[in-house]
């Protein structure tokens, strides 16, 4: 009997699979989570009306932008999810280093974002074809209802982003818990004690703001898209480095 | 050929040295039972080898290759025990062609029939099976995965004793027909001694001895006799355990080290010598306490 050879990429692709099949079930999560954003949606997020003399004007704002931030907010557990115990050691059943164990999570972790990078740009098309339907075509006159295919490519693409880069969050959070308990109670403190002390005017900390503002206030799509991917491998490089030597199955 | 090759190997938790100075050799496509009381080491030892632990000294080798994190080592392993995680969503049909993809040698028709003959439901979730069918399932993928180092850890928890029974067998014929290196532990040696080879046998971290099934019958006997006569015969020999009854009546396992004359002058002097079966030399071996359980009893 010879030695079975088996190269990282090969196997990688196998335990890619494997978590497609095992993890269809956060597909469906996702589905919900931005359902359920766009029923909320329905609501409008913000009304307004003045009446002069015997005139009611009324304006209501639809935006589908609660369903892009619960779905960061599901991508930012997600990615901590993807980081638990059960499916690392689901990996090391079968074959498996964690290289490849890390690797392929993190393939499955931008399967998951391109699709509900795809399902939340839809979502917001979907917003406007049902208030459209709803409403009577008063609100075509918006500037803002009819979106080109560029801006649809556009949005498709920041969205996608976006979901990325909180997933990368997410998971370098959770990885780097699995590496110590002290890490695990650090981390959120950090964060929390971090957002607090912004929040006092006179602090003079921004650490956490301007990272916020460090992404958000960008306006060329191709910086932006340098700035994630750049954090992206960052985070998701030193999560793998940083938990290469961890043990397993225990 | 040597498949895994231990020198001075050490591995310590926190607070507790859990593997200690361990040397040994296994040779390939043998069947090991590496046998201790619980709390021996022998997971950790056995989790160690198949690179999912840490070792803290000492060299490991498993193929010739450190075996921690090591693809080629887990590319040509399977470690089974009742705590393997699979997939909450998929079925147990589902987690057998997953595995197939895994092991290029897998035996899809013997997974198949072995699932099977235990009755095992194919459409069933692995988080739905008792303890028991846990086990049958996992030791199945352990058994159709052909891995040429297979090592079971206590594979048989919950199973009931046909089951246990079956397992063995099958395991065995798999074995003739596909030779491998297995390592099977278990705190009991009773039952898996027809289907082993060798035994390595640990205390408390450390390798007490590693010796073939047969060669461990010859290591002790047993003597039954009145307390006097007994206590003369086994000056200076090893005692490994040690059991009074009745009055002045005392049984007594030691070292088989005593001379073909001092046997028979033993005989004459009414002491009556037994043969000690390999289960219980090795609970004797194990065992912290020469008299056993009765030592707590008889403080007073």
């Amino acid at each position: 009997m010879s030695l079975i050879e088996l190269n990282l990429f090969q196997l990688t692709q196998k335990q890619y699979y494997y978590k497609l099949k095992a993890y269809t079930g956060m597909f469906f999560t996702m589905m919900i989570v931005q359902v359920s954003a766009l029923l909320l949606s329905f609501g409008g997020v913000s009304g307004m009306s003045t009446s002069s003399n015997n005139m009611i004007i009324s304006t209501d704002v639809y935006s589908g932008e609660a369903v892009i931030i619960l779905t960061l907010i599901w991508a930012f557990v997600t990615g901590v999810q993807l980081t638990a115990n059960v499916i690392r050691d689901i990996d090391f059943a079968f074959v498996s280093n964690r290289i490849s164990s890390q690797l392929s999570t993190i393939g499955f972790m931008l399967t998951l974002a391109m699709v509900a990078s795809i399902a939340a740009t839809l979502m917001s098309v979907l917003l406007r074809v049902i208030m459209y339907l709803y409403t009577g075509s008063s609100v075509a006159a918006d500037s803002n209802f009819l979106i080109t295919p560029v801006e649809l490519l556009i949005s498709l693409i920041a969205i996608f982003l976006y979901i990325t880069l909180l997933m990368s969050i997410g998971y370098w959070f959770g990885m780097l818990s699995q590496k110590s308990v002290f890490l695990k109670v650090l981390l959120p403190t950090m964060f929390f004690g971090l957002l607090f002390l912004e929040v006092r005017n006179d602090s003079g900390v921004s650490i956490i703001g301007d990272t916020f503002h460090f992404f958000v206030d960008e306006r060329s799509l191709l910086v932006f898209s340098i700035k994630v991917i750049v954090s992206v491998i960052v985070l998701l490089g030193s999560a793998i480095l940083l938990t290469n030597r961890l043990e397993v199955r225990k | 050929m040597e498949i895994i090759k231990c020198d001075n190997l050490n591995k310590a938790y926190r607070n507790k040295r859990a593997v200690k100075d361990m040397s040994v050799l296994i040779q390939e496509n043998k069947i090991t039972g590496v046998i201790g009381r619980n709390g021996a080491g022998k997971t950790t030892l056995l989790k160690m080898i198949a690179g999912f632990y840490q070792k803290t000294s000492g060299q490991l080798q498993v193929f010739g290759e450190e075996p921690f994190n090591n693809l080629n080592v887990s590319a040509n392993m399977i470690f089974i025990d009742d705590n393997m995680s699979f997939p909450k969503a998929l079925t147990l049909s589902e987690i057998l062609e997953s595995a197939a993809t895994f092991y290029p040698l897998w035996d899809q028709r013997l997974a198949k029939g072995l699932f099977d003959y235990f009755s095992l439901d194919a459409n069933q979730y692995h988080d739905e099976l008792s303890k028991g069918m846990k086990s049958t399932f996992n030791m199945i993928i352990g058994i159709a995965a052909r891995c040429r180092l297979t090592i079971f850890d206590e594979p048989t928890t919950g199973m009931d004793a046909a089951v246990r029974k079956d397992f063995y067998r099958a395991l065995l014929k798999d074995y003739i027909e596909h030779p491998r290196t297995i390592l099977l532990s278990s705190h009991l040696l009773q039952e898996i001694e027809d289907i082993l080879e060798d035994v390595l046998l640990i205390k408390a971290g450390q390798k007490l001895l590693h010796l073939p099934v047969v060669a461990i019958k010859e290591l002790a006997i047993g003597l039954r006799g009145n307390e006097q006569v007994v206590q003369e015969i086994i000056q200076d020999i090893e005692v490994y355990h040690k059991e009074s009854f009745g009055v002045n009546s005392i049984y007594v396992v030691i070292e088989n080290r005593l001379t073909e004359a001092k046997i028979q002058a033993a005989r004459d002097s009414g002491v009556e010598i037994t043969a000690i079966s390999t289960n219980d030399i090795c609970v004797y071996l194990t065992s912290k306490h020469k008299g056993g359980i009765d030592d707590v009893f008889n403080r007073a």
